[in-house]
């Protein structure tokens, strides 16, 4: 199924800021996260699918836009 | 004569200048705040809000006036949070850092400098807060925040900034605000990028434990006044009772973005 996955500051280095990519079936948000080993670059600070907040274990949906943004915590 | 109609009688274009005050101070035995607070409150405003006029009125100068707000935390975003809503206007503020400066603090943190190194950063805000402003009241406490004991200090205060750097604790504190119902202002920052949200929950803007994106990128300075600028205005207009943010801000400096969460 197809996916748009936006990423959003830290996660755009060395990665993309947009794309639309394939995945299975069935595929949770976690997924995505850990195929794009976004953790190696800061804990997940915000994630959305079409502009709501969602859980890492929702089940993407084909034409699913998920958003993607890291742990910002500085003072 | 009356300290009121002293103040009328020497006003220059309508302005109270500090030359006024201080002769007030003199003339009558009262103090600076004394005679800023008669002045606002009898519509002259002093000559230091004059370029403010335009955008906050005389009466909302004497709402911030009588306000207090409670920042947490005095390093980056606490520091430049406290200047900013001292020279709007902000009448009392209290700050909290059980902190002291340090060397890798002078790249952002306003007030550090190698003269305050060492000495509690509440206590240097405290001092340089009320040079600026000797009307206003600084009450600084040189203990770190802790939501169990100090939930008093939320009571005291209209609004609440968060400009801790503990991503735990300002979820905890957030909590503690919507407890109460009170307002209250979040801000981080990472690197080129921050985030904002006012009087919500930040559970769903740090779904995941540990350290955030600064321990990698670290807290350069023009983010840090970025970030301290939108929680200021923010606190302003919740004083004001304006509109104010109605879902979180993510703040992105190196593509000039701005996204609503």
């Amino acid at each position: 199924m197809h996916v748009i996955v936006k990423l959003f500051a830290q996660y755009r280095e060395s990665r993309f800021k947009a794309e639309q990519r394939e995945y299975d079936i069935g595929t949770t948000a976690q997924t995505v996260i850990d195929t794009l080993e976004l953790e190696s670059v800061s804990p997940l600070g915000v994630l959305m699918v079409n502009g709501r907040h969602v859980a890492p274990s929702y089940i993407l949906q084909e034409g699913d836009e998920i958003a993607l943004f890291p742990k910002v915590g500085g003072g | 004569m009356e300290l009121l109609t002293f103040l009328k009688e020497h006003t220059i274009d309508g302005f109270l200048p500090l030359q006024a005050s201080y002769a007030a101070m003199e003339h009558f035995t009262c103090n600076f705040r004394e005679v800023e607070e008669t002045a606002l409150k009898n519509d002259i405003l002093p000559l230091r809000y004059k370029r403010n006029q335009k955008t906050i009125s005389i009466h909302e100068q004497y709402t911030l006036f009588q306000s207090t707000v409670l920042i947490i935390g005095c390093g980056g975003l606490g520091g430049f949070v406290a200047e900013m809503l001292t020279r709007i206007g902000v009448g009392n503020l209290i700050v909290c850092d059980g902190d002291v400066f340090e060397e890798h603090n002078l790249n952002r943190q306003n007030f550090s400098s190698p003269k305050t190194l060492g000495r509690f950063k509440a206590e240097v805000l405290k001092e340089n807060l009320e040079a600026i402003n000797p009307a206003l009241h600084v009450k600084s406490m040189t203990t770190f925040f802790d939501p169990k004991i100090e939930a008093n200090l939320i009571q005291e205060a209209d609004v609440v900034v968060d400009a801790l750097d503990n991503p735990d604790l300002k979820c905890l504190v957030a909590n503690l605000c919507l407890k109460e119902q009170k307002p209250f202002v979040h801000g981080a920052i990472a690197g080129y990028y921050s985030q904002f949200s006012t009087s919500s929950s930040l559970d769903q803007l740090y779904l995941q434990k540990g350290d955030g994106a600064e321990k990698r990128s670290g807290n350069p300075s023009f983010t840090v006044c970025f970030a301290a600028s939108i929680q200021s205005t923010e606190a302003v207009k919740l004083l004001l009772g304006k509109p104010h943010l109605p879902s979180p801000l993510m703040g992105n400096l190196w593509e000039y973005e701005l996204i609503s969460l």
